[in-house]
């Protein structure tokens, strides 16, 4: 096994030397032709198509340097995206095209982040400031990044040109955040620094626990919510020409983060992350149709999990810190000819280890290991207003350790957009097709000290997907609406085998193949600029879910967590100088509990910003999220009308009103 | 002739397609038609059930001589038991640690009523209700056991069993300051109370020694200590034909545990079984007669596949007799006598099929076409008239 592993790298490693080697061999050849590459071409502005090759429809958005952003205000910007910032702590909750935030896969120029216990806080080991721009593929992993996934993708890409600035940013809920980049003196050179810290801790209504007589409870202060971290990402082009290049890029994150357990619970602890990642990337064009692209990659997350009550973790005995590292290398070749097809063929290699250690010195001494030998092929194949673009991934996975398992994995997609439909300029109708699949992650396998226990039996779960929508956009430059957009998206989507996180204990859950759904999705959304300035935005997304589980107390119920509707509604003016924005989030009524015993009504967050750039003096920016200061909403439990906490459940508003004031500087 | 064999033929085409039917329907149905056999009791006619997935609870009544279930009108705790006192018209649910409160409810209304809470974070684990007026709580993270009103919550008394002991037979060196109160069990004017003596600071390790406490119920203080023969006990205090029994685990995983026998003086006459002879770790155990005994048992604990399996041993050597049920799954949770009906309830939590098994205690087979399913996994259940 390890040795036909090991005759596996070895063929992935000759193709990246290949990559990079070539690079050498142009050097001489550089200067001799300028070639157009199809990236330069794309458009990139709040709606463009992706750069990258992609068998669905895809959006990238830009991520300005003025005012500086934050990640949620950029993801809003994609009409398949609903962001819901719950606090400073973690990653804001990204639902994609109403898909299972968990099942959302993250990378950052392709590489990608950590496989976490929950997915979501993957991203919140990365300063945002580094980013230039955001990939987004609302239908699922696009068969160039060569990893599976059931949910949709997003892909960071880091600034190429970055401005040396520095920022800072304060609220409430002692929140400070402070930034800064330079070039290092070098054009491309980058360095980023970001350190943020908060405080969490808010007031709360405290019911016992059960609803019933609720005169029992009292308001409490929620404490043991601290966090604090430290970012730093270099970017060091080691070497470029017109045709060829060599990046360095890291992502080093400290997080050390304070973790209240559950609402009732009076069980806390600590909670440390390093997180470390090295990647170096070259491409070069091999003649003027073929390029090639390389990527290796080390990655390390290092978790250590401390309860302050009890000294061992809650989920997996005999352990209170995690250890994950992995490499990987991938090698893409690409044919760029619009006609008669565009090709890419992706090859790539990731093997991961994963530890679980005792701080006292009880070590289980077993290291867990994963193989991932994904490859790809993906093309476009362009009619004359339409264009076909199938796909197909095939994976081996080798799970090595206290459990050994191995799985041969394919998934076929097809996707098809067609412009211009029925003659009407600029209106655009995309559809796609695809079998997904997820192998379960280490953490999944065989627990981690935060919260999840091992489960050794675990298959991959699989989705079948379709979705189809049409798009509307008109860009008149002179007049009134200067911008319009308007789109229709149905998706339907039949999972089996879902790996669902049960609760096992007061203090755990398992993650266990126990799932099967049917998700149905309407989104529809309208989107106007007036004169270039003024902001119009409305998005409504419905939802219809059924869980078709094998357990019987749970067939035929809702998903928890997925509201009936979701609207978004932004109003807004933005010149050169000046600029302020209303927003507001209607969430529709949702279940809190998979056996649907607890339901949680309707909330509204409203969101006002404000920016200003007195030139000269920077750019000043002040943000007031949950207006209203929503920390509650009504809830039915069997039968009776309670009020419940809203804060930590999906989708919810951040505990408090908070506010912010910004202020950032170019240099 | 030949339309005769036709109309035979189809006739046993549309029987098999009742046949398939009624088969592939069998999956969908919630609770098993079949009815136990009509013997009322006059003490009991009811189960009652806390069920639970963990993340949410449920109160469940299952109507013995209707074979129905009922519905309540609240929810519960995702860690909660229930009590249901034979001569008093209430039930209680002690809703364990997050919750920290009792509900109490009418058994008619199918109704909770009202609800109080036992300290933030004591984690109560069972409640022993004397009268109307006067219950005991157990809580796992206090050295205190509550004597409060079972309606209001009022606290009637803080009794602190360090300080009430008599005897010095009672340490106050347990490593965390908690001796880990958990089920009681009333005995005439007494209260017996299970000291499990685990050391929260080492993952609930069990120390030196776990102990029984006799509270006298008419002076509130500790008359008696009893040391028990193992560690860690587990199961509820049960009591047949005035023989008191208890299963002790010790640690998980380790088969140093056993069923311990009382005679009705309180003398402990040693272990019935063991967990070397049963071959697991016990989880819950009955005695069914003076010959015949049942207990759950857990294998592979922290192993790749741990399991539950229904042993039935013999009294007399502690020798398993046979296995009555093994679901191949960590599922099985709780054994409860009928003495009544001569029957016991298995709970079963097999997430694809969770419900309640009953058994004849003669045969020890279960009760033809009997299987009550309610709902989410049964966590707790007790008799209730």
């Amino acid at each position: 096994m390890a040795r036909s592993m090991w005759r596996n790298l070895q063929v992935v490693l000759s193709l990246l030397c290949l990559g990079l080697g070539e690079v050498k061999a142009l050097q001489s050849t550089a200067e001799q032709t300028v070639l157009s590459p199809i990236e330069v071409k794309a458009k990139k502005k709040g709606h463009a198509k992706s750069i990258e090759i992609s068998e669905s429809a895809s959006e990238t958005l830009e991520v300005g340097p003025n005012p500086q952003p934050s990640l949620a205000q950029v993801l809003q910007n994609s009409s398949a995206v609903f962001v819901q910032e719950s606090g400073t702590q973690g990653a804001p909750h990204v639902i994609l095209r109403a898909q299972d935030p968990s099942e959302n896969r993250y990378f950052i120029e392709g590489v990608p982040l950590t496989d976490a216990q929950f997915n979501s806080d993957a991203i919140a080991v990365l300063p945002f400031q580094s980013v230039g721009r955001v990939d987004v593929y609302p239908e699922g992993v696009p068969a160039g990044l060569v990893s599976d996934g059931l949910g949709g993708a997003i892909d960071f890409h880091l600034e190429e040109t970055p401005q040396s600035s520095i920022g800072l940013k304060t609220g409430n809920f002692g929140y400070w955040e402070l930034f800064g980049k330079s070039s290092l003196g070098e054009l491309n050179k980058n360095l980023t620094i970001n350190f943020t810290r908060s405080d969490e801790n808010y007031t709360y209504y405290d019911d016992g626990g059960t609803p019933f007589n609720t005169s029992s409870g009292t308001f409490k202060t929620r404490e043991h919510n601290r966090f604090l971290r430290l970012g730093l990402v270099p970017i060091i082009p080691l070497y470029r020409t017109t045709l060829s290049s060599i990046r360095y890029f890291g992502v080093n994150s400290y997080r050390n983060l304070q973790t209240p357990g559950a609402i009732s619970l009076p069980i806390n602890g600590k909670l440390s992350q390093l997180f470390h990642l090295s990647a170096l990337t070259g491409e070069t064009w091999l003649n003027s149709q073929w390029k090639s692209k390389s990527l290796i990659y080390a990655r390390l997350n290092s978790e250590e999990y401390r309860a302050q009550n009890r000294s061992k973790s809650l989920s997996t005995p005999n352990s209170n810190e995690s250890r994950d590292r992995a490499i990987g290398v991938r090698h893409q070749l690409q044919y760029y000819s619009y006609y008669p097809i565009r090709i890419e063929q992706t090859l790539a290699g990731n093997y991961e280890t994963y530890r679980l250690n005792s701080l006292e010195g009880e070590n289980k001494n077993i290291n867990h290991e994963r193989w991932d030998v994904p490859i790809s092929l993906a093309a476009i194949v362009p009619f004359n207003q339409w264009e076909l673009r199938p796909a197909v991934i095939f994976q081996s996975v080798i799970y090595q350790g206290e459990v050994e398992k191995k799985y041969f994995l394919g998934s076929p997609r097809i996707g098809m957009g067609v412009n211009n439909i029925g003659s009407i300029k600029n209106l655009t109708w995309e559809t796609h097709w695809g079998k997904f699949y997820r192998a379960p992650s280490m953490q999944e396998i065989n627990g981690t000290p935060f919260g999840l226990a091992s489960s050794f039996s675990l298959v991959p779960e699989k989705s079948d997907k379709v979705s189809t929508g049409l798009t509307y956009q008109r860009d008149g430059a002179d007049s009134f609406v200067s911008e319009f957009r308007v789109a229709y998206n149905y998706s339907i989507a039949a999972s089996k085998e879902l790996i669902t996180y049960i609760q096992n204990s007061q203090n755990s859950q398992v993650a266990t193949n126990v799932g099967e759904s049917l998700i149905q999705s309407h989104e529809t959304s309208l989107e106007m600029k007036l004169f270039r300035l003024g902001i119009f935005q409305t998005r409504v997304t419905s939802l219809n879910t059924e869980n078709l589980s094998a357990l019987p107390y749970y067939y035929g119920k809702k998903i928890p967590n997925r509201p009936a509707f979701r609207l978004l509604q932004k109003l807004g003016y933005q010149n050169d100088r000046f600029g302020v924005s209303y927003q507001l989030q209607w969430v529709g009524e949702r279940y809190l509990d998979l056996a649907n015993t607890r339901k949680l009504s309707a909330t509204t967050d409203h969101g006002f910003s404000l920016n200003y750039n007195p030139q000269g003096w920077g750019q000043w920016g002040l943000d007031v999220l949950n207006i209203l200061d929503a920390v509650t909403a009504y809830s039915l439990v069997s039968g009776f009308q309670t009020i419940d906490n809203t804060t930590g459940y999906l989708g919810y508003p951040a505990p408090g009103r908070r506010i912010y004031l910004s202020w950032n500087y170019q240099l | 002739m030949v339309d005769k064999r036709w109309e035979q033929v189809i006739w046993n085409v549309l029987f098999s397609i009742v046949v398939i039917i009624t088969l592939l329907g069998c999956d969908r149905i919630k609770i098993v038609p079949a009815k136990l056999p009509p013997l009322s009791s006059e003490r009991f006619n009811h189960l009652l059930v806390a069920t639970s997935d963990y993340h949410s609870g449920v109160l469940v009544g299952v109507d013995l001589l209707q074979s129905e279930l009922q519905s309540f009108e609240s929810s519960i705790y995702s860690d909660a038991i229930v009590r249901s006192p034979e001569n008093s018209p209430y039930f209680y649910v002690v809703n364990r640690l997050g919750a920290d409160n009792i509900q109490w409810g009418q058994r008619n209304k199918k109704q909770v009523l009202g609800q109080f809470s036992v300290g933030r974070g004591t984690n109560p684990q069972d409640i022993a209700v004397v009268s109307s007026k006067v219950a005991y709580v157990s809580r796992l993270e206090s050295k205190i056991l509550l004597k409060l009103n079972p309606t209001t919550g009022e606290t009637l008394k803080e009794i602190d069993l360090f300080e009430s002991a008599d005897s010095k037979t009672l340490e106050s060196t347990d490593p965390d300051g908690f001796p880990e109160m958990t089920w009681m069990k009333l005995l005439n004017n007494q209260l017996l109370i299970l000291m499990q003596r685990l050391n929260s600071e080492e993952g609930f390790k069990p120390s030196n020694k776990s102990q029984l406490a006799v509270l006298d119920l008419a002076t509130d203080r500790v008359l008696q200590i009893i040391t028990l023969k193992g560690t860690n006990p587990v199961t509820e205090l049960k009591i047949l034909e005035g023989e008191l029994s208890v299963g002790e685990a010790g640690k998980l995983g380790v088969l140093y545990g056993g069923v311990e026998l009382f005679d009705s003086n309180l003398k402990s006459l040693g272990w019935v079984t063991d967990e070397q002879k049963l071959g697991g770790d016990i989880i819950d155990c009955a005695l069914l007669s003076k010959t015949v005994g049942v207990a759950i048992i857990a294998k592979n604990i922290y192993g790749m596949k741990p399991e539950t399996q229904l042993v039935a041993f013999r009294r007399s050597d502690g020798k398993v007799i046979s296995i009555l049920r093994d679901p191949g799954n960590y599922s099985l949770h709780q054994i409860l006598m009928d003495e009544d009906r001569s029957f016991f309830y298995l709970s079963d939590r097999d997430p694809k099929k969770p419900g309640i098994w009953v058994y004849d205690i003669k045969t020890l087979q279960p009760v033809f076409n009997t299987y009550y399913e309610v709902g989410l996994p049964p966590y707790h259940m007790v008799l209730a008239n």
